[in-house]
């Protein structure tokens, strides 16, 4: 605490005398020290985590731990703490998120005070990692990698037009309800129709792989014209058996986040944050706080501004549903296992 | 004229071609925005401006930069910018009108600097030759027939080998447009087949066929609605058509553009162009006709505007003398010193009128009126100051109508003059619509000054004999200006800017300062002293006064303006015509005013202008009935049956004032009189357009001509039997 306190003055004081606080230069005392706590390995997020410190010139040491998927890891990571005395921790997604740091209501005790970065954390409040984005007391902060759900439905519908957009989700994901909710209110003031279907729950409350094929189909058979692909964990632990269903039944799949669209199953299209930008932008907030005395609960919670529109071309080869000329100039066309 | 205009079309085509170049990025910017795209990180953007850079072989860079101007990307060509670089610019811009980054593409423009010095040598050439040829012959023709037919019929023929120099520079100058400006509908073509061609590549090298391509219809009927003049496009693969939209014409050129996609080539890592079907867009040929033809009126239009201003010179020049009438001709000499002033600053005024309401529409609004809630659309923008003149002008001719009997008309004209310099050098650098209102007002006051100075010149110089004669004079240095500003305006306009040619017509106003040095200074004892000078309101119990107004003055002003400036370009608009078809039809109007106003006043007697107000007001109003038939030939020929009734009716009108108002001009003299006679006609100009558009909503357009011409055909008919014209002689 004395350290991170140290820090935070002296960054302050050079700061204030020297040069604005936006240009600041690094603690004097030493390195900081930021542990990356990651979910399923390093993605393009850590990548452009790591890039922005380079890019900037600010000296940092990365301390890497993958939790494999694994929640129990992550306990391990929170006894490693006192040893390993990181200014700031980085998180990588929800799970990561909440063994780190804990809800807003049981925070973990072991990582108190010690400044949190989240990345890929589709609703930090629905998750309870936050009680609201704003207003709140704990020391995180972060980046939100999901486009406004308006940017969402104009690209579908500039793809192809629709009138029923079908969706299938967790209803125990909170960032899911959320989102559902709010296509809900879009399919009134837009005029579409919004056909749902969840996944079913096994007796311990956890999400059920089974009757996917029969979900699609249904959203198929009642008109759906799109499959709209949330941030939905669970949903993208089934990417495969959704979009091997959705081809089945000739049905479009829209993806909102880059792991699905990069992901070698046969999903259509998707506006994407890229991650290595999520990436940046994370490390710019960590940043802030490392080297301009910025405390965490003072930097917003915040989504990117600027997405990619990303068509699968090689899906869009074999399902046929290629994408209107004019998106040759300004979407991203990938192919499985590559970018463009 | 010729020069501006070449550069206005052949530059401005030209011009156009590099702008739909630039406009595709701005789309790509404004699409890409709207769906969230980052800008900076988007490959395919510059992909899309390297794409971009080869469609055109004018093209050497290409810049964009984001909203505050900061660089994203560029493509440029390895040989340069060329010797003589020009760049357009367009800004992208949200849903919410702000800006998103700009795109900014430099072109060679030393082709086209070839072009326009090539034209201008042959112009220079054809100048150096023709104009001491015609001038030599119009001063041998003159000094021969002069001494044989008399000077009036010398002057026509002199003026017939100017014209004739005139047409011949006309088809020097329409050889080289023809020539330059052809070829740029089919440079426009391959621009624009190149530029899809790049799409349809890029398609073809992720392996996607392109007759399984989307949507192909829908975007070919975006580039169909931007270039009229494509008759159809088509994409081929190999020999096969894969997407066709519209039909090819007979006669239709085509341009094609090739497909290609980049294939490595067997056995090595060098990737080679394939080519893998094209883009074809075939070019109506009556879109050709039509530019053609379009090119031919705008020379017919600037040789008519030059013959007009030529005679005026002439007239300038001569004195205006006519010694085959004795009694016109007198006052004709008199007049004269005072027609090349008021002729300049009529035109410096109708120099700005094609293009006034546009540039107004421009204008900051008003914080005075923005504070009192007053919001102003870009429409009532561009109106405010066309009605605040037309208002100012009708007011003030009551007040106006002494000026020239207290201060002498040279000593009007003179301040008249200043103050419309004024008023136009104050325009071309207002910014805010309240400061033009202002500086319309005073340009308003100068211009009824002016009018009222001439008129009153007019009246004090012609007896009653010739007034008619005297009102016809005057009247055509009105028409004449209006034939000649317009046009030359809008040529201005369209080159150098609204701005400069507002500030030309403040040079314009000062010039007008020369020819008035000519005239005699006005004398202080001759300058009666008429006792009041205040408006004579007492004409509203003058009932012949009245029946004039309310059966003549106002509803031949009424069909003039309903017609001319309101039901032409509407009806032309419906018939598929272009502002300039409307612009020409009005021309034809005024052309033939100039032409008749003064035929039908020759010999024109008193006892005879009931008879002509008549039977021109019969003529405007039968000719509102041929639109019942609505081509572009009834449109013409309603526009000369207008212009011949309006010719016939207008100098007798003004007569009859003087004749009708005996006791009141002996009271108040002319000035006030007729002061209030033109303020009460003018109320016609503010009915026109109110009652056309009502009329147009209740009966279409043709429906508000007939009814106009009706109406006014009646009321001439009614005027006719109140003033004896359709009484039966008695026995």
């Amino acid at each position: 605490m004395k350290r991170r306190q140290f820090l935070a003055l002296g960054a302050g004081l050079a700061s204030g005398l020297v040069m604005p606080p936006s240009l600041a230069a690094p603690s004097p005392t030493r390195t900081p020290r930021i542990l990356m706590v990651t979910w399923r390995g390093e993605t393009a997020v850590e990548k452009g985590f790591r890039d922005y410190f380079r890019q900037h010139k600010l000296s940092v040491n990365f301390i890497p731990r993958d939790a494999g998927r694994d929640p129990t890891r992550l306990t391990a990571f929170l006894d490693e703490l006192p040893s390993l005395k990181p200014d700031l921790i980085y998180t990588w997604g929800t799970s990561a998120t909440l063994g780190m740091v804990g809800r807003h209501d049981a925070p973990k005790a072991a990582a108190a005070g010690i400044p949190n970065v989240f990345a890929l954390v589709t609703d930090p409040v629905g998750a309870g990692i936050m009680a609201s984005l704003s207003g709140q007391t704990r020391e995180i902060t972060g980046v939100i990698h999901v486009a406004p759900v308006d940017d969402q439905l104009a690209a579908i519908r500039r793809y192809r037009p629709f009138s029923k957009l079908g969706v299938l989700y967790n209803l125990k994901e909170a960032n899911s309800v959320v989102i559902a909710k709010e296509l809900r209110a879009r399919a009134a003031a837009q005029s579409f129709t919004l056909l749902e279907q969840t996944f079913d729950q096994l007796p311990s409350g956890q999400p059920s792989a089974e009757g996917i094929a029969a979900k699609i189909h249904a959203l198929a058979r009642g008109g759906a014209e799109w499959l709209y692909i949330g941030p939905d964990s669970f949903l993208f632990t089934q990417i495969a058996a959704v979009a091997a269903a959705a081809r089945r039944e000739k049905l479009p799949t829209f993806a909102t986040t880059e792991a699905v669209i990069d992901a070698p199953d046969d999903v259509l299209a998707g506006l994407v944050a890229p991650y290595r930008a999520v990436g940046e932008f994370a490390a710019h907030k960590a940043a802030q706080i490392l080297f301009e005395g910025r405390p965490a609960q003072q930097l917003p919670v915040e989504s990117l501004k600027r997405f990619s529109l990303v068509v699968r071309i090689d899906v869009a080869r074999k399902t046929g549903m290629l994408p209107p000329l004019e998106f040759f100039d300004f979407a991203e066309m990938r192919q499985a296992g590559s970018t463009s | 004229m010729f020069f501006l205009k070449y550069e206005s079309n052949v530059g401005g085509t030209r011009q156009a071609r590099m702008n739909f170049i630039a406009n595709e990025l701005s789309d790509v910017i404004e699409k890409s925005v709207a769906l969230g795209i980052s800008l900076a990180e988007s490959p395919r953007l510059e992909d899309a401006t390297g794409r971009r850079l080869e469609v055109d072989p004018l093209v050497r860079r290409i810049d964009i930069t984001d909203a505050v101007g900061q660089p994203i990307f560029h493509a440029a060509r390895p040989e340069g910018n060329g010797t003589l670089p020009q760049t357009v610019a367009v800004t992208a811009r949200n849903s919410f009108d702000l800006p998103l980054g700009v795109v900014s593409l430099t072109y060679d423009g030393e082709p086209l600097q070839r072009q326009r010095l090539a034209f201008s040598r042959s112009l220079l050439l054809a100048s150096a030759i023709l104009i001491p040829l015609c001038g030599i012959l119009a001063a041998f023709t003159h000094a021969i027939v002069s001494r044989r037919a008399g000077a009036g019929i010398a002057l026509t023929v002199s003026v017939v080998w100017l014209a004739a120099g005139i047409v011949a520079l006309g088809a020097v100058a329409h050889s080289h447009w023809e020539q330059d400006l052809a070829p740029e509908f089919s440079a426009s073509a391959q621009v624009v087949s190149r530029s899809a061609a790049t799409l349809f590549g890029r398609a073809a090298e992720l392996d996607v066929s392109l007759r399984d391509l989307p949507q192909v219809e829908q975007f070919f009927a975006g580039h169909k609605a931007s270039h009229p003049e494509f008759a159809a496009f088509l994409v081929t693969s190999g020999d096969t058509i894969v997407h066709r939209h519209g039909d090819v014409p007979a006669g239709a050129t085509t341009v094609a553009a090739p497909i290609h996609r980049s294939v490595t080539v067997s056995g090595t890592s060098i990737a080679a162009p394939e080519t893998v079907g094209e883009v074809r867009i075939a070019i109506d040929p009556a879109a050709t006709r039509r530019l053609l033809r379009e090119i031919a009126l705008d020379l017919a239009t600037i040789i008519i505007v030059a013959g007009f201003l030529a005679g005026e010179l002439f007239r300038f020049l001569l004195r205006d003398s006519r010694p085959d009438d004795q009694a016109t001709s007198a006052a004709a000499r008199e007049l004269a010193s005072l027609r090349g002033p008021a002729f300049l600053l009529f035109l410096a005024e109708d120099l700005s009128r094609s293009f006034f309401p546009v540039f107004a529409s421009h204008l900051a609004p008003s914080p005075i009126l923005e504070t009192l809630g007053i919001v102003l659309t870009p429409r009532l923008l561009g109106g405010i100051p066309v009605t605040a003149f037309m208002l100012a002008v009708a007011l003030a001719q009551p007040l106006v109508g002494d000026l020239t009997r207290r201060h002498g008309p040279r000593n009007v004209l003179l301040g008249a003059i200043l103050a419309a310099a004024a008023a136009h050098a104050l325009a071309a650098l207002c910014d805010r619509i309240d400061a033009l209102l202002l500086v319309r007002i005073v340009a308003a006051l100068a211009w009824a000054v002016a009018f009222s100075a001439v008129q009153g010149a007019v009246l004090e110089k012609v007896g009653r004999e010739h007034r008619a004669w005297g009102m016809a004079y005057f009247v055509g240095i009105i028409m004449t200006s209006s034939i000649c500003g317009p046009s030359m305006g809008g040529i201005l306009a369209d080159s150098l800017g609204q701005r400069t040619t507002l500030t030309i017509a403040a040079v314009v106003a000062l010039l007008a300062l020369l020819p008035l040095l000519r005239a005699p200074r006005d004398k202080p004892d001759a300058v009666a002293d008429a006792g009041s000078s205040a408006p004579t309101w007492s004409l509203m119990g003058n009932r012949r006064f009245l029946q004039l107004i309310l059966l003549a003055a106002v509803p031949a002003k009424l069909i003039l303006i309903g017609y001319y400036f309101y039901l032409i370009p509407m009806f032309v608009g419906q018939w598929g015509g272009s502002a300039a078809d409307a612009g020409r039809l009005q021309m034809l109007y005024s052309i033939v005013m100039v032409a008749a106003v003064p035929w039908f006043a020759r010999g024109a007697r008193p006892d005879g202008h009931a008879r002509r107000v008549t039977g021109g007001l019969v003529l405007s109003g039968l000719s509102g009935l041929l639109l019942l038939w609505p081509n572009l030939y009834t449109a013409a020929a309603m526009t000369l049956l207008l212009g011949l009734g309006q010719a016939m009716s207008i100098a007798a009108q003004g007569a009859m004032v003087g004749d009708i108002c005996n006791k009141e001009v002996a009271a108040s003299g002319d000035g006030p009189v007729y002061g209030v006679y033109r303020m009460l006609e003018r109320g016609g100009n503010a009915l026109g357009p109110v009652v056309a558009a009502t009329l147009v909503g209740l009966a279409g357009v043709a429906g508000a001509f007939a009814a106009i011409g009706g109406g006014v055909a009646v009321g001439g008919l009614v005027f006719g039997r109140l003033f004896g014209v359709l009484r039966r002689k008695a026995g």
